[in-house]
């Protein structure tokens, strides 16, 4: 079921936020796609900085995946991963998973607030010859491990790997191995930070990062 | 500040003048494309000239691209036989030193290194033959429609944009759409304010552009327009219609924001602020995100 018939209020909580914060962006429903189209204004205390012409597609199995977002006004040269664009237009906002586990995940205008807001604002410094603020990912799968070993807590790629397979189920069995590598039995070593990390990385937030690195 | 000095002042903002940075590069590119086409046809001298917002007076910052037309002389073959060859054989001559995009009519040029922030060079090219001799009406070739010939004129376009009397509020208005993402042509756009502003022209720009929004909400089927330098054969009525309801749907909120917030919600403030300023309040707006997020690529 298309996440807007299922979940009515959230389409309705998103027009009430567009109207108070976001007015040039209308909301159309097109083919069953909910998207958003207009200008997106960076204002900061009153001020507008800077405008963006976006589309930002909401896909039918949100809260699960990710808006996807384009910008309209030629500002991001395509297919550019110096500027984060795909050749379809479409911008990496940020690695997929690590916006999946945030609380506020579910609210796209959390999304534009936070994840879109940061990516234009770094493009528009960049664009002016400064640096990004928040940095950036390294391109490719290089980001990937960088963002999920900061989700996990760890840099190694195989203890991120083992971590991950471990949260994509949803039982731990104390008798396993520990991701860590020590040669520990899990209930020995750190069944605490997998219990931890399983109450912020549900099952499928940690499959979807596997089929990201093409783990699984 | 009343509201119409307000919007004189976004008219000031929007203006792009001859010396301003964007003009003198646009006006470069345009130099480099007529020395092009002047070399790779120069048996057949076609008439280049600006065409568009460039040329009706209706250019805005927000939205500054620029159409070049290239029109060849109605008795000469050297540039192609059909419309279609024309279009085509243009194509191929830019192609040598630029990406062409093709779009209906008109050939949107970029950089060849598509790498750089700079690629897109707000150019368009549109090719065309005219009906006679060497002056008024053209046709240009159409390579997403049925109808694969259009017969245009554009001093026709230009002298109905520029005698309308209302180029302040098409210019506002053309703000707005772009301001809004809306998707009706610019041209058809411009037929339509004209059309809802006839006889209005004495009006202040605030009582305009109410009247233009507030028809357009309360008037339930597509508004048509005529091609003033086609008016049999270019039926604009299917385009309107696919989009009435956006600019309808627009419109309606454009009125209540007006309503609720203001009009700065709806042009965006009067006040110019510098580059110094502008990075400095990017920077602190970048360091008071609550979530702090960093780009990636695929």
């Amino acid at each position: 079921m298309l996440w807007y018939k299922k979940s009515p209020s959230l389409l309705e909580q998103l027009r009430q936020d567009l109207e108070k914060k976001y007015q040039d962006l209308r909301i159309l429903i097109e083919k069953n796609v909910v998207c958003l189209r207009g200008g997106f204004p960076i204002i900061h205390d009153g001020i507008e900085l800077d405008r963006f012409q976006i589309e930002v597609k909401i896909p039918h199995d949100f809260p699960k995946s990710i808006p996807v977002v384009k910008e309209l006004g030629g500002r991001v040269p395509l297919n550019n991963p110096l500027w984060h664009a795909n050749a379809d237009g479409t911008l990496c906002v940020i690695v997929p998973e690590e916006w999946l586990i945030n609380p506020q995940s579910n609210s796209i205008s959390a999304f534009l607030d936070g994840p879109l807001r940061n990516f234009l604002i770094s493009h528009a410094l960049a664009e002016a010859g400064q640096k990004r603020p928040m940095g950036e990912r390294s391109h490719g799968t290089q980001g990937l491990w960088e963002a999920y070993g900061e989700m996990v807590g760890c840099v190694e790629q195989v203890i991120i790997e083992r971590y991950l397979k471990y949260l994509s189920k949803g039982n731990i069995k104390g008798h396993w191995d520990c991701p860590c590598g020590s040669g520990k039995k899990l209930r020995n070593c750190h069944r605490l930070k997998v219990v931890e990390l399983q109450n912020i990385i549900p099952p499928s937030v940690a499959q979807s990062a596997l089929k990201r690195l093409k783990l699984k | 500040m009343t509201t119409n000095e307000y919007l004189i002042t976004v008219l000031e903002l929007q203006k792009l003048g001859d010396d301003s940075k964007e003009m003198k590069e646009l006006q470069g590119h345009r130099a480099d494309v007529e020395k092009l086409l002047r070399d790779k046809f120069k048996d057949c001298s076609p008439k280049i000239r600006y065409g568009g917002s460039k040329a009706k007076g209706t250019l805005i910052s927000a939205m500054y691209d620029l159409d070049i037309i290239c029109y060849f002389p109605n008795d000469d073959m050297s540039a192609g036989n059909s419309l279609e060859d024309i279009y085509n054989n243009v194509k191929s001559a830019l192609e040598k030193e630029y990406c062409v995009i093709q779009k209906n009519s008109a050939l949107r040029l970029k950089s060849k290194d598509a790498q750089g922030l700079a690629s897109d060079f707000h150019i368009d090219v549109v090719p065309g033959r005219y009906v006679e001799g060497d002056d008024g009406d053209c046709f240009i070739f159409q390579a997403n429609a049925d109808k694969t010939r259009l017969k245009t004129n554009l001093d026709k376009h230009i002298s109905h944009v520029r005698g309308s009397g209302v180029t302040d509020t098409i210019k506002l208005l053309k703000l707005w759409k772009v301001r809004k993402g809306l998707r009706l042509k610019q041209f058809i756009w411009e037929l339509l304010i004209i059309d809802l502003l006839k006889g209005k022209s004495s009006k202040s720009l605030e009582d305009q552009l109410l009247h233009v929004w507030t028809v357009i909400r309360d008037t339930k089927d597509p508004i048509s327009v005529e091609d003033p330098a086609n008016p049999n054969g270019n039926d604009l009525s299917d385009i309107m219609a696919q989009y009435w309801q956006e600019l309808s749907s627009a419109a309606n909120s454009t009125l209540k924001t007006i309503e609720n917030l203001g009009w700065e919600s709806v042009f965006g403030t009067s006040k110019l602020i510098d580059e110094t300023q502008r990075i400095s309040g990017l920077t602190q707006a970048s360091s008071a995100a609550i979530i702090k997020t960093k780009p990636w690529v695929d």
